[in-house]
Order: C-alpha cells, then structure tokens, then sequence
C-alpha cells in the first residue's frame, strides 16, 4: 500500500487523496439521478398520446439544460478538486477503458441536451426553463434539419444509456470483484471526517 | 372550427385526396370564403368531452373570414415542412382540458418527426437519382 502511494506520489504532483470531495458527489449524484430519470422519461414521453405528454416535454426540456449546466459545473470543479487516481495494478486496457468510458460520458451528456437545443431550434419551438425563461433559438426552423438532429438525439440517447450501464457495470466489478477503492471513492468515504476533505 | 358546406360530387367522394381536389377546383371559379364561427357553450354544455355534441341552438358569432384566393401543390410548397399543432395558441385563445387537444399535439409531433427524417434523407436519395 505504502509503495503504491508512494509511486502515484512522484508521477503526480496532485495531492494524493482516496476519495472524491462531497462537491464531486454531490454533482455526480444529482446529475445521475437526473440524466437516468431523463432517459426513461424521453422515451416513455415519445411513445406515450397521453394527457401528460405535453408536461412530460417541458420537463424534458427544463431537466436538460439544467443537465448542461450541471456539467459545466462538474468541469470547472474538476478542474478544482484533487481526484482519487485509479488502482496502480490495473492493466493499461483496464485504465484505457475506465478514462474513456469517462470522457464520452462527459461528451454524451454535453451533446445530448445540446441536440435537444438545437433540434427544437430546427423544429421552431422555443426551449422553455422551468417556465422561466426560454432559450434563444440556435437554428432557424429547417425540416430537414429538424430529421437530422432529432434521429441523432434519439442515437445519442441510447448510446448515453449504453455508458451508463457500462459505467454501473464496472463501478460494481472494482466494488465487488475487486474489491478496491473506487467505487467507495463516490460513495461512502472509509476515511476518518478529520481526513477527508469535505468540499 | 373553419366550417363551410362541402358539396362533393361522385367522382372525388372516393378519393383520398377528394378536399383537396374539390378546393383546387373551386378556386378555378374564384376565391373560396370561410367564416370563422365561434360557438357559445352554455353552462350546461361539456367543454372537456368533444364526443358529446351540443345542442344545435347555441348562440354562435361570426368571429370573421378567411379568403382564399390561390393555392399552390404542398410538396415543396409554403406550408410544407410546418404542423398544425392545437396547443399552439394566439393570446386570448385557451385550451379546455380536452384531453384529444393533447393527444393530437403528441401524434402530430410523432408524424412530424417521422416526415423530417424522411425529408432528411430524401437529400441523399435526391443525389443518388
């Protein structure tokens, strides 16, 4: 344990911590809850005649830019925060899959809403915030365009729901199978309060 | 609530097209009027429930006309690439909770949706002809 620190130390000169700060989980928590609710209700909205539908889609549309804006954040506190570093014994394909799966999940959930955004633009509707506000529209209304953007929201999607599952999948193979760190770095801290860096 | 008389003859009552056709021919003659009539519920009338008629002697205001003096095929036409959605409304105009009001804007934003695919990749079938 003392070697692995020790090594991780010298080719870092982030401070070493085993855990992610209650802002990261926080952030990740929220943005899960949200994103997971998203998928399910997109697709149950757009197959659905019922009364809710036109409620559905303005909640659709308000959770989406909040999920933008959620990963901007995420972004500009990552760059912040001292994040734990993965097991030292893990393979390079293992690591390689682990940091990939992790930068198309961001790109996944900066496109998706984006597309969102732009697809309605194309569509001549306006995206509406919580009732609050409504968005510029980034496009001018094109039907052809409107095909394109919509078939690659509903593509995007799918992929995005692809990641999560793998995302949960190997979350639970460092939690269970492995048995190391990770999966309690964004979960339940083992480290003592005094140590842990609390935001 | 456009509502006008349509007297169709034999030959276009078949047709899947047959109000369209009978509009292009009409306007050969001259414009085509609609009156814009609104119809007056009573209090006793159900605004929620369009399966339930009202009775035919409700006060009803010529709220104005709609003149129509040309018309032009729709594909590629100014009204192509556009849906008549129910839930988009002038200020002033309300929705009852007509629950087919939104049935209608969710099956016209489905058939929207799959006419701007087709139309999407019709721009690549166009190249290939």
């Amino acid at each position: 344990m003392s070697a692995k620190i020790h090594m991780k130390a010298t080719a870092s000169p982030k401070k070493q911590v085993t855990n992610y700060p209650f802002s990261a989980k926080l952030l990740h928590w929220a943005s899960a809850l949200i994103i997971i609710s998203m998928l399910f209700l997109g697709v149950a909205m757009i197959t659905s005649l019922a009364t809710w539908q036109p409620i559905a889609l303005a909640l659709h549309q308000s959770f989406g830019i909040a999920v933008l804006v959620l990963v901007v954040i995420r972004l500009l506190n990552k760059l912040r925060i001292d994040t734990p570093s993965l097991p030292s014994d893990l393979s390079t394909a293992q690591r390689l899959a682990a940091e990939g799966s992790h930068i198309l999940l961001y790109l996944a959930m900066i496109a998706l809403p984006l597309l969102g955004w732009l697809m309605q633009s194309a569509n001549g509707i306006d995206v509406n915030v919580f009732g609050l506000f409504a968005l510029p529209a980034l496009l001018g209304p094109n039907i052809e365009m409107y095909g394109f953007l919509r078939e690659l929201h509903g593509l995007v999607a799918w992929l995005l729901f692809a990641l999560i599952l793998l995302h949960i999948a190997g979350a639970l193979y460092h939690g269970l199978v492995r048995g190391d760190n990770v999966l309690k770095s964004m979960t339940i801290s083992s480290e003592p309060a005094s140590k842990s860096k609390l935001i | 609530m456009l509502c006008r008389q349509i007297h169709l003859d034999q030959s276009t009552e078949a047709h899947a097209d047959a109000l369209q056709i009978d509009l292009v021919e009409q306007l050969k003659a001259g414009s085509v009027s609609f009156d814009l009539i609104f119809t007056l519920a009573d209090i006793s009338d159900n605004e929620n429930d369009p399966a339930i008629a009202w009775p035919q002697d409700r006060e009803t205001i010529n709220a104005g006309t709609v003149v129509i003096n040309s018309s032009s095929p729709q594909h590629n036409g100014a009204c192509d690439g556009l849906r008549f959605d129910p839930l988009v409304l002038p200020e002033g105009i309300e929705l009852t909770k007509d629950p087919i009001l939104n049935a209608r804007s969710a099956a016209y934003a489905e058939s929207y949706r799959r006419r701007a695919k087709e139309s999407f990749f019709g721009l690549f079938k166009q190249g290939e002809e």
